[in-house]
């Protein structure tokens, strides 16, 4: 085997001329731009009549060559879909990572383009890119690939069905100030202002309890009252039609949660062994199980949200040991996010079985759906249900809507609106299971 | 039918290798050199032309699946060599002859399509990705746009 | 006129089915700017190979351009049914894709003792053994293709069956022969002719912008009703076809470069059609089965689409009082050979009013009559732009539905209004001998 050759000070080689890249990862420290063009394809409106491929091919060669454009037209007749196979200037894209001279580049508008100067025509950006977006020239050999015509593409313009549309995303994310709020109202309510009312309170005819809490009182007291069923039918009522709302905009203890995790964005990493979201069904049944041997309601005396609730209040007293139990759950904020909601919750596992009965799923994948190359839905998602390594192949992830808590951060992520709320008799997402399998 | 050895002084014949001068340009811009750490003159153009130049045996050899089949050696050559020509030549006659193992299959079309070396390297590149994306990535590229429309559209 | 240099490659392939070897010669500029393409200069040619029985493919001046639905190739032959000389439009991306293998123009010379495949690549011909083609259904014949020659991008079929029957497709939805090319093909024994290839076509400097103006303006009046296979059968009045087409789940297909597209792939209920999904290409074949069977129409046309059977032969079959079942059992007894007594189903059809059948020549006899049958100035106007459609290279029923292409088509091949108004003249002369086929 060969000595690697000693660099002489004198000599220019190849290695000074093309850009550097950085220990493992040459986007390392690449700050995406918040809002950066990207081309939308609409299969629903394409009739394949190849205009795209005409005018592409303008900019590679100066004629009409189909062949040698970058953006393919793929035509199935039999089941009669079109679909535009063109770069989708990924987030952290593959290409780079696996260009041998470094000659594709992410510029700081984040359009990906190939440098002609430095590509040798190897191909190995097609055998890294999932969808293969770098179209080799059958006629002269070079690689073809989406640079978005510096900002204006002809495709889009030209396109005479308008399946192609240029986009920017989303300027103002309204989702997200909207659950703020309402998340800090129910907080300042639930635990400065009405005091311990979210685990029970009557007025007159009205009432209100926790479920998780009733459920205990019921094994603890071995007698089901109507009265105290029908309290919980507030929540019960609210999962059903809108899913687990109250986990995600309502719930105090995940208002502190997301406020610390907001605060501490980096996480240190949760033990796999403690990583099963069925544990929260088994607390969920110890508690009722240990309320029947005890004779109380044994959970809620540690329930983060009850003691919030409980003891935190300006008008609520203080309640010794209970003052520890918050901070202390809280801190699993640290670790991972919502880490008590995805595996402990005992209120959310309430919740979570009752969104069996739900009316409403959460669909991510739509034709807009820009797939592997974006993922940011998973990146924002609190619970970690969004599949990126599904996305990745170009999958559409199904979302398990007893884990989701309804905060729509991916629906406000989203740039090209791929991510929907969705009936749920209603039709999800393209592609047909059995097909997409290699 | 022609034999394996027509076939292969045809190859060598059309790829131009007896006009070589040996300058090495085709190494220094060769990116072997930045993919593998095994790079060796034995792997690298010049010494595939310089072996094919003698008469080795080099359909059996395993230098000749690290090539990418890229352009740069064949563009910089000063006597027109085309070491591309040659090693995709070459290869040819070797999967003609049963020794396509060094050629990744895909498991779609069943077509061989790159040198399993290349195809370690750019998997090697890309460890942090699933093992999904990973078997996606060994599927040909004309059998991966087809799975991403039947995922998508 | 300086269209020559920049609508031609200025080459025309003559393909010796006898032999193996095949030849181009150069497309003379004066042969052009007597003909201008299509149609008119086939004419030409055939009557120069006449000795040899040819089959002339030819693409117009615009035909691979920018111009609004510039798809066309027409096929002159002398018909094996009637005995006269016939066009036949081929529609799809054939004609660009002979554009794009560097020819303008094909002759097919001689017959072929033994099955032969053509395949027109790149400035090259091949023809390889077709004795695997025998008897392949459409699906089947394209996978053999794909297996052979790659992904070819544009076929002519002459069908599986029978050549008295057949009716040559150039996509998955049939084609417009009525004439017989499909059996001039089975008499010179053609198995299938695949033209692809990945050369520039050069275009006129402001062909783009003018061409999206005209589509622009096209488009300006559309209503959604008026696209698709559905909205040709609204205009030439077949209620009860439209009917059995429905307007949701439905996606419109377009030729190269179309944009009205008058195809729609229709994603039928399970049960009516045999396969997922039907595309629909052949108006007055769906008209005519629609007739006899209603919504039942989609089995039995997915059928004819597979086989290659001219869908008016089958509607005779069902006008004769044979069921929908044994006309489906008889198809596929003729595909797999068990059948020897093919019946001559009729197959012109009473769809042209006044026209006679050696009036209806000059189309292929296939074309949708998007005229009023009552008005013979109206019958008179749609033969001049169809025979001007296939002159130019231009797929004829969108010249036929928008009046605005008769000026605007001819402006593609004139730098100036004196130009403009020479060519008008030559237009019309030469759509006169295309109409009456001299």
């Amino acid at each position: 085997m060969a000595e690697p050759a000693k660099k002489q000070d004198n000599i220019i080689t190849l290695e000074d001329l093309r850009p550097r890249r950085k220990e493992r990862s040459y986007l390392a420290d690449y700050v995406m731009p918040a809002r950066h063009p990207n081309i939308l394809f609409d299969p629903g409106k394409c009739t394949g009549c190849g205009t795209c491929e005409m005018v592409c091919s303008l900019r590679n060669r100066s004629v009409i060559a189909p062949a040698s454009s970058s953006i393919k037209m793929l035509r199935d007749g039999e089941k009669g879909k079109n679909f535009a196979i063109y770069c989708q200037h990924c987030r952290k894209p593959l290409c780079i990572e696996a260009c041998p001279t470094r000659a594709i580049e992410k510029d700081e508008n984040g359009i990906v383009s190939i440098n002609k100067l430095f590509c040798v025509e190897c191909g190995l950006c097609t055998l890294a890119c999932p969808e293969s977006a770098p179209l080799r020239d059958s006629k002269t050999g070079e690689i073809n690939k989406c640079d978005l015509c510096g900002g204006d593409p002809l495709c889009v313009k030209h396109c005479p069905e308008k399946a192609l549309t240029l986009t920017r995303g989303k300027f103002f994310r309204w989702i997200k100030a909207a659950r703020w709020t309402v998340q800090a109202v129910s907080f300042l309510l639930l635990v400065m202002i009405f005091v311990g009312t979210f685990c029970f309170f009557k007025a007159g005819q009205v009432s209100f309890a926790c479920p998780t809490g009733m459920l205990q009182n019921i094994a603890a007291s071995k007698t089901i009252v109507l009265t105290t069923l029908s309290a919980t039918l507030a929540l019960i009522v609210l999962t059903i039609l809108l899913g687990r709302v109250f986990c995600g905009w309502i719930c105090p203890f995940g208002f502190v949660l997301d406020v610390i995790g907001t605060l501490i964005p980096k996480k240190l990493g949760w033990p796999r062994f403690l990583k099963s979201r069925l544990t929260k069904y088994g607390i969920l049944g110890g508690a009722v199980g240990a309320s029947a041997a005890l004779g109380f309601q044994s959970f809620c005396v540690v329930c983060p949200i009850g003691t919030l609730c409980r003891s935190y209040g300006a008008q609520g007293f203080m309640r010794g040991a209970e003052l520890a139990v918050v901070p202390l759950l809280a801190s699993t904020e640290i670790a991972q996010r919502r880490a008590w909601c995805r595996y402990f919750c005992p209120v959310g596992a309430v919740l979570a079985l009752l969104t069996k009965l739900g009316l409403l799923k959460i669909v991510i994948g739509a034709t807009s759906c820009k797939k592997f190359s974006c993922t940011q839905c998973a990146d924002v998602c609190p619970m970690g249900i969004i599949d990126r390594d599904l996305l990745r192949q170009g999958i559409s992830p199904k979302i398990p809507m007893s884990e989701c808590i309804m905060c729509m951060r991916c629906i406000d992520r989203c740039p090209y609106g791929a991510a929907k709320i969705r009936f749920r008799w209603q039709k999800g997402v393209p592609g047909i299971p059995g097909e997409t399998r290699i | 039918m022609e034999s394996t050895e027509q076939a292969v002084d045809r190859v060598k014949r059309e790829a131009g290798i007896y006009a070589c001068v040996e300058c090495g340009r085709c190494s220094a811009v060769c990116p072997m050199a930045e993919m593998y750490t095994t790079f060796s003159v034995a792997m690298s153009p010049r010494g595939v032309i310089k072996k094919a130049i003698m008469g080795d045996d080099l359909i059996h050899d395993v230098n000749l699946w690290y090539c990418t089949e890229c352009n740069a050696g064949t563009d910089v050559c000063p006597q027109g060599v085309s070491c591309r020509d040659l090693v995709r030549g070459l290869r040819e006659i070797a999967v003609k002859n049963g020794l396509g193992d060094k050629a990744q299959i895909c498991p779609r079309c069943g077509e061989r399509f790159v040198a399993v070396p290349v195809e370690e390297f750019v998997l090697s590149r890309l460890a942090g990705e699933a093992p999904g994306v990973h078997e996606l990535l060994k599927v040909c590229p004309a059998c991966r746009r087809d799975l991403y429309v039947t995922r998508n559209a | 006129m300086n269209f020559f240099e920049t609508h031609y490659n200025g080459k025309i392939l003559l393909v010796d089915a006898a032999g193996s070897a095949s030849e181009s010669m150069s497309l003379e500029s004066s042969l052009v700017r007597e003909y201008l393409g299509g149609a008119a200069l086939n004419r030409a040619l055939y009557d120069r190979f006449r000795d040899d029985d040819p089959i002339v493919f030819g693409t117009g001046p615009l035909t691979g351009g920018f111009a609004p639905a510039a798809c066309l190739l027409v096929a002159t032959f002398r018909s094996p049914l009637t005995g006269r000389i016939t066009n036949v439009p081929l529609t799809l991306r054939t004609g660009p894709q002979v554009k794009y293998a560097g020819f303008d123009f094909i002759v097919l010379r001689k017959k072929s003792s033994d099955p032969k495949v053509i395949v027109a690549h790149n400035e090259a011909v091949t023809l390889s053994p077709g004795e695997t083609y025998n008897g392949l259904q459409l699906t089947e014949m394209l996978e053999q293709a794909r297996r052979e020659f790659g992904r070819p991008e544009s076929f002519v079929w002459p069908g599986a069956v029978t050549p008295s029957l057949a009716s040559a497709a150039t996509g998955r939805g049939g084609g417009f022969d009525r004439r017989g090319l499909a059996a001039a093909l089975a008499e010179k024994n053609i198995k299938a002719l695949f033209i692809y290839g990945n050369d520039g076509l050069p275009f006129g400097a402001d062909d783009l912008v003018r061409s999206d103006r005209i589509i622009g303006d096209m488009k300006k009046n559309l209503t959604k009703k008026e696209v698709g296979f559905a909205g040709i059968l609204d205009r030439i009045g077949e209620d009860q076809a439209a009917r059995a087409v429905p307007r949701r789940k439905v996606r419109h297909m377009a030729c190269a470069r179309c944009p009205v597209p008058c195809m729609s792939h229709i994603l039928v209920p399970k049960g009516l059609s045999g396969s997922e999904g039907t595309l629909l290409a052949d108006h007055l074949g769906f008209a005519a089965l629609a007739k006899h069977v209603g919504i039942g129409v989609y089995r039995l046309i997915t059928a004819c689409n597979e086989a290659g059977i001219d869908p008016i032969a089958v509607a005779d079959w069902l006008a004769a009082g044979i069921t929908q079942e044994e006309v489906l059992s008889f198809i596929a007894n003729l595909v797999q050979g068990k059948e020897d007594n093919v019946p001559t189903g009729n197959r012109g059809g009473d769809f042209y009013g006044p026209l006679s059948e050696e009036d209806c020549d000059f189309f292929g006899g296939g074309l949708p009559p998007l005229y009023d049958t009552a008005d013979e100035a109206s019958i008179e106007a749609w033969k001049t732009r169809t025979a001007r459609a296939m002159i130019l290279g231009v797929c004829p029923i969108l010249a036929a539905r928008f009046p605005m292409l008769d000026a605007a088509l001819p402006s593609f091949l004139a730098d100036n209004t004196e130009q403009a108004k020479a060519m008008e003249q030559t237009l019309g002369s030469l759509a006169e001998t295309v109409i009456t086929g001299t």
